[in-house]
């Protein structure tokens, strides 16, 4: 195989609180190919956002930082680590190299702001075009992520689009500079089930077309089957579970994996039978300030044993992917 | 659109001045004394009083008085003020330049001192610089105009002669010397809004930049500062128009003070002369003047409003 794009390696990010520091990420590591999707999936809290947010360096300072690990871009022939960049460095990284796409349409973009200009300005920016050129790029990038009549909606504001044309305009914006990489962290949450279906299209068509690498936040697993080549579950800031996502779906190894895929509701005309209630995984987040001694998932865990909380579990590493459990392999 | 709404809202404002004109009205009418008495001094005999009070039309009675007053507003005519010997609105005009000059000169100066400090004291908060805006804040709020003036008028007038004591110069001074006259008064008046500036920019910055929209101006690789100048302060301008608004507002009444304690003869001193002499007209015409410039600053903060939120565009209301 080649060299991978984007190498994340022992990556960990604590936040300082009142009250002690949340270490919100452990020793995450993973590697992306050109081309390829990467989806980390967890409930809330599980540190899939924060991981992201690390990875382009905009943890709210000073409370949340990076306390460890690499973050290796292989771009223009050069290897750059994003942890060790200046602030400057980073900038020309953000936006060009790796672009990213937040959940929130509705709140993400400028209300003040035309938003042909929020796409032009990344333009002059990064590629120093003029206004001129700018702005005529914006326009076609507009009509290049579907939004009908580009030249009239690039003049309007962010209130005067719908959500989903606002995360087209998210998407126009991180696609500006053809970045080598877009961090898309649950960009379809926000939006209804169909809009969903047409933006995990786009960017599945976008990417086949310039050849980016997508990282890929979702809570939702069924869009990670559609969408993803690889997957890592991640819980209490620390991978449980990863491999191709057609392994990790078909045949989880680690019960958190199997009991969030237990808890999907069934697809409406599948053969499952009807009323059945809804299944939750019992118990809430672990809690990050005083993590347990042993497997963080243990105490929600269906099939605990008594040497699961007795010591840390390492992430053991499988011929198809890895596994955070002791059971792994023995089940 | 636009032009439905504008008119609506020109609707109010003469329904505001209205109510201004008939406030304004009783308030003049229940000062006890009565300018007869003030003009011919404490000498005179009460019949010398009742006529002057018959040449002034004060005998007749309030309703016919009022509804004249009214008649004449309509008019724009202010009428004529009984002790300078001049018609109100030409005793205005003739002032107001110097009220004028000085409420702008202030408004500069507090916007100069709020928002270049509220804008830093946001983006770094808890640093030294927020620290000592807060603390500088804490002075200007609690300070009080007069003592200000006057410690400025005693270390930076009187001692050290930097700056003109009172006054604005003689009939024929020039422009840099009436502006070297107007530094303290502007001082004065600019450190209350300033400070309410500087607070209000602090607070706004603090919450814009937590906003999403911030992140994301971040994300593309902008440089700090065009985040604050370009994505933040764009929308910290909204409460910042509406708070600069009202220090203009706050400006002119507050001028008769500072006029008063400089010595200088604008619509301030003005004011207060017709108050002490029982001047109705003259009350009457500043008091009108003030609010309705009031009531207009309003409504151009409004229609400013429309421009810098496309949100209430098209929206006027």
């Amino acid at each position: 195989m080649s060299t991978p794009l984007l190498e994340v390696r022992n990556l960990s990010v604590e936040f300082r609180q009142r009250g002690g520091a949340v270490r919100a990420v452990q020793d995450v590591g993973f590697a992306l190919q050109a081309g390829r999707t990467f989806a980390l999936v967890g409930e809330s809290g599980s540190g899939k956002s924060v991981t992201s947010l690390a990875i382009m360096r905009l943890l709210a300072a000073p409370a949340g930082r990076i306390t460890g690990g690499a973050v290796l871009l292989h771009a223009e022939g050069r290897t750059l680590d994003l942890v060790q960049l200046s602030e400057r460095e980073m900038r020309r990284v953000r936006g060009r190299l790796a672009a990213m796409v937040f959940q929130e349409p509705m709140t993400s973009l400028n209300p003040v702001l035309p938003v042909g200009e929020q796409i032009a300005e990344v333009l002059r920016l990064h590629l120093g075009m003029d206004h001129g050129a700018a702005a005529k790029q914006a326009v076609h990038l507009l009509d290049r992520v579907g939004i009908p009549d580009a030249p009239r909606r690039a003049r309007e504001y962010p209130h005067e689009l719908s959500g989903g044309m606002r995360q087209r305009v998210m998407i126009a914006i991180a696609l500006a500079c053809k970045p080598l990489l877009m961090i898309a962290d649950e960009p379809t949450t926000a939006l209804d089930v169909t809009i969903q279906a047409q933006m995990l299209a786009l960017i599945r068509e976008l990417q086949d077309e310039t050849g980016m690498a997508v990282l890929f936040i979702t809570h939702n697993l069924g869009v990670v089957a559609e969408i993803a080549d690889d997957v890592a579950v991640m819980y209490g800031g620390q991978f449980v579970e990863t491999g191709a996502t057609a392994d990790v779906l078909a045949r989880p190894r680690h019960p958190y994996t199997s009991a969030l895929l237990d808890s999907l509701p069934p697809e409406i005309g599948s053969q499952a039978p009807p009323r059945q209630p809804l299944r939750a995984i019992p118990g809430g987040v672990v809690n990050l300030r005083a993590p347990p001694q042993g497997c963080r998932f243990a105490e929600r865990c269906a099939l605990r044993i008594d040497a699961c909380e007795a010591a840390p579990v390492p992430l053991r590493v499988l011929d198809d992917g890895a596994v955070r459990c002791i059971r792994a392999g023995a089940a | 659109m636009f032009a439905y709404g504008l008119l609506r809202k020109l609707g109010s404002v003469v329904a505001v001045m209205f109510i201004v004109a008939t406030t304004v009205f009783v308030i003049s009418r229940v000062i006890p004394g009565d300018p007869a008495g003030v003009m011919l001094g404490a000498a005179a005999t009460p019949e010398e009083i009742a006529r002057l009070r018959v040449e002034l039309g004060l005998d007749r009675p309030l309703p016919v008085q009022y509804v004249e007053f009214m008649g004449q507003l309509l008019r724009l005519d202010l009428g004529q003020s009984i002790f300078l010997g001049q018609p109100v609105l030409e005793a205005i005009i003739e002032r107001s330049g110097l009220t004028f000059a000085l409420c702008a000169f202030a408004t500069t100066l507090s916007v100069l001192i709020g928002l270049p400090l509220g804008i830093v004291a946001g983006v770094w908060r808890g640093s030294w610089v927020d620290r000592a805006a807060s603390g500088f804040a804490l002075l200007g709020a609690s300070l009080p105009s007069f003592w200000i003036a006057l410690v400025l008028i005693r270390y930076l007038a009187a001692e050290t002669g930097w700056f003109p004591v009172s006054g604005w110069g003689g009939p024929d001074a020039t422009m840099p010397e009436r502006l070297h006259h107007l530094i303290l008064p502007a001082i004065v008046l600019a450190l209350p809004p300033g400070v309410l500036l500087l607070r209000t920019t602090r607070a706004g910055m603090m919450d814009v930049l937590s906003q999403d929209y911030v992140r994301t101006a971040r994300a593309k690789g902008l440089a700090p500062w065009t985040v604050v100048m370009k994505h933040a302060l764009r929308n910290t301008m909204l409460p910042l128009v509406t708070v600069i608004g009202l220090t203009v507002a706050m400006l002119v009444g507050r001028t008769v003070v500072t006029e008063t304690v400089f010595g200088l003869p604008g619509i301030g001193n003005m004011v207060i002369a017709g108050v002490q002499r029982r001047d109705y007209p003259v009350i009457q015409g500043v008091l009108m003047v003030i609010s309705g410039f009031y009531v207009l600053l309003n409504l151009f903060v409004d229609i400013l409003y429309t421009r810098l939120d496309p949100r209430l565009r098209g929206r006027f209301a």
